[in-house]
C-alpha cells in the first residue's frame, strides 16, 4: 500500500513537471538535408551499371568466339569460305532457283580479315569490362 | 486519420514518388530529434542520428508492415541508432551513480518548484532530466513527454515489460533526487533546514 502510494506520488511529480520542458527542434534545413541525401542516392542508383547481357548470352557469345578460333586454327587455307548451304531446298515459288542455290557460293573472306574481326570482338569485350569497372568506381 | 495519412504517403514513396517522403520527415522530425537529443545530450550528434534515422527508414520503408504506428517504427530506429552512438562513445556517456532518496520530500520539492517561474522551472527540469542515466532518461521521456503506452515503449526499446517498469520507477526516483539537489538552496531557504 505504502509502496503504491510512493509510486503514485512520484508518477504525479514526473507527469506534472516533465510536460513543461520545451521540445528541442532540429536545424531549419533538416528536411532539405535528408531529401537531398535521398535524391542523390537515387540518382546514384540510376547510374549504377547493371549487366545488360544475361549470363546465358555471355556463355553463348563465349562459345561462339571459342568455336570461331577453333575453326580458324584448324583450317590451313589462307581464305575462309562461308559454309555452303543449299538454299535450293527451300521452295519459294517467287524466287528463281539459280539465285537461291548459289546465294553464298562466291562469298569468301581472307584469313586476315577474319582474324582482325575476331581480335576486334575480343578487344571490344575486354574494353567493355574495363569501362564498366571504371564507371562503377567513378559513380560510387 | 493520422495513420491513414501516413500510409498514403508511404504508398506514394513506395510507388517511386520519393518527394512524398518530405511530408513524413516534416511531420516527425521534432519527435525523432527530441528523443535523440534526450538520449545523446548533444545537438550535433542528435541531428546526425535523426537524419540517419530518416534515411534508414526511407531505405527500409518496404519492410514497414503497418502493424504498429509509423511513429513507433521510427522511434524504434531512432532509439537503436542512439544506442549505437552511445556504445561508440561509452566513456563519454558514463554517468556517476545517483543516490536514491525516499520520497517523503516530494512535497517540499514541489512547493519550491511551484514557486519558481514556469520558464525557469522547465529549464531546471530539463537540466535535471539530462543528468539521468541514458536508459532511464529515454524511458521517462517516452512515457511522460511523448505519452507512449507501456506496450509501445516495449516495442521501441525491445525491453521486457518488467524491465521497462523497473526503469521507469528508478528513473522517477533518480529524477526527484536530482531535482531536489538542484533546488536545495531554495528548500533550505523555505524550510530553514536541509
Amino acid at each position: 500500500m505504502g509502496e503504491n502510494k510512493h509510486i503514485e506520488e512520484l508518477d504525479a511529480f514526473a507527469k506534472k513537471y516533465l510536460k513543461e520542458i520545451p521540445t528541442e527542434r532540429p536545424s531549419v534545413d533538416f528536411t532539405a538535408n535528408i531529401m537531398n541525401t535521398i535524391l542523390a542516392d537515387e540518382k546514384r542508383v540510376v547510374f549504377q551499371n547493371k549487366s545488360k547481357l544475361s549470363n546465358s548470352i555471355w556463355f553463348v557469345l563465349g562459345g561462339f568466339i571459342i568455336a570461331s578460333i577453333y575453326i580458324l586454327f584448324k583450317g590451313k587455307s589462307s581464305e575462309i569460305k562461308i559454309p555452303s548451304f543449299d538454299f535450293g531446298s527451300i521452295t519459294l515459288p517467287d524466287l528463281p532457283d539459280y539465285q537461291m542455290r548459289h546465294l553464298l557460293d562466291n562469298i569468301t573472306f581472307s584469313s586476315t580479315t577474319v582474324y582482325a574481326f575476331l581480335i576486334f570482338i575480343i578487344l571490344f569485350l575486354v574494353q567493355g569490362y574495363f569501362m564498366k569497372e571504371y564507371l562503377t568506381k567513378r559513380v560510387s | 486519420m493520422t495513420i491513414k495519412n501516413d500510409q498514403t504517403y508511404i504508398d506514394k514513396v513506395l510507388k517511386g514518388d520519393s518527394n512524398a517522403y518530405a511530408f513524413l520527415v516534416e511531420k516527425y522530425k521534432v519527435m525523432v530529434y527530441s528523443l535523440a537529443y534526450k538520449m545523446l545530450v548533444n545537438r550535433e550528434e542528435a541531428e546526425e542520428v535523426s537524419q540517419d534515422t530518416f534515411i534508414k527508414a526511407f531505405k527500409n520503408l518496404s519492410k514497414f508492415e503497418g502493424k504498429s504506428k509509423f511513429s513507433t517504427w521510427l522511434y524504434k530506429i531512432a532509439y537503436r541508432s542512439c544506442l549505437d552512438t552511445i556504445k561508440k562513445n561509452s566513456a563519454k556517456y558514463n554517468i556517476t551513480d545517483i543516490n536514491e532518496i525516499t520520497t517523503n520530500q516530494i512535497e517540499e520539492t514541489e512547493t519550491v518548484l511551484d514557486g519558481i517561474e514556469r520558464k525557469e522551472r522547465a529549464e531546471i527540469m530539463n537540466q535535471c532530466l539530462l543528468k539521468l542515466p541514458e536508459d532511464e532518461r529515454s524511458v521517462l521521456w517516452l512515457f511522460y513527454f511523448k505519452e507512449l503506452s507501456l506496450k509501445e515503449i516495449i516495442e521501441v526499446t525491445s525491453l521486457s515489460e518488467a524491465n521497462v517498469k523497473v526503469k521507469l520507477h528508478r528513473a522517477r526516483k533518480h529524477l526527484l533526487t536530482i531535482v531536489q539537489k538542484n533546488v536545495e538552496p531554495e528548500i533550505i531557504n523555505h524550510y530553514g533546514r536541509k
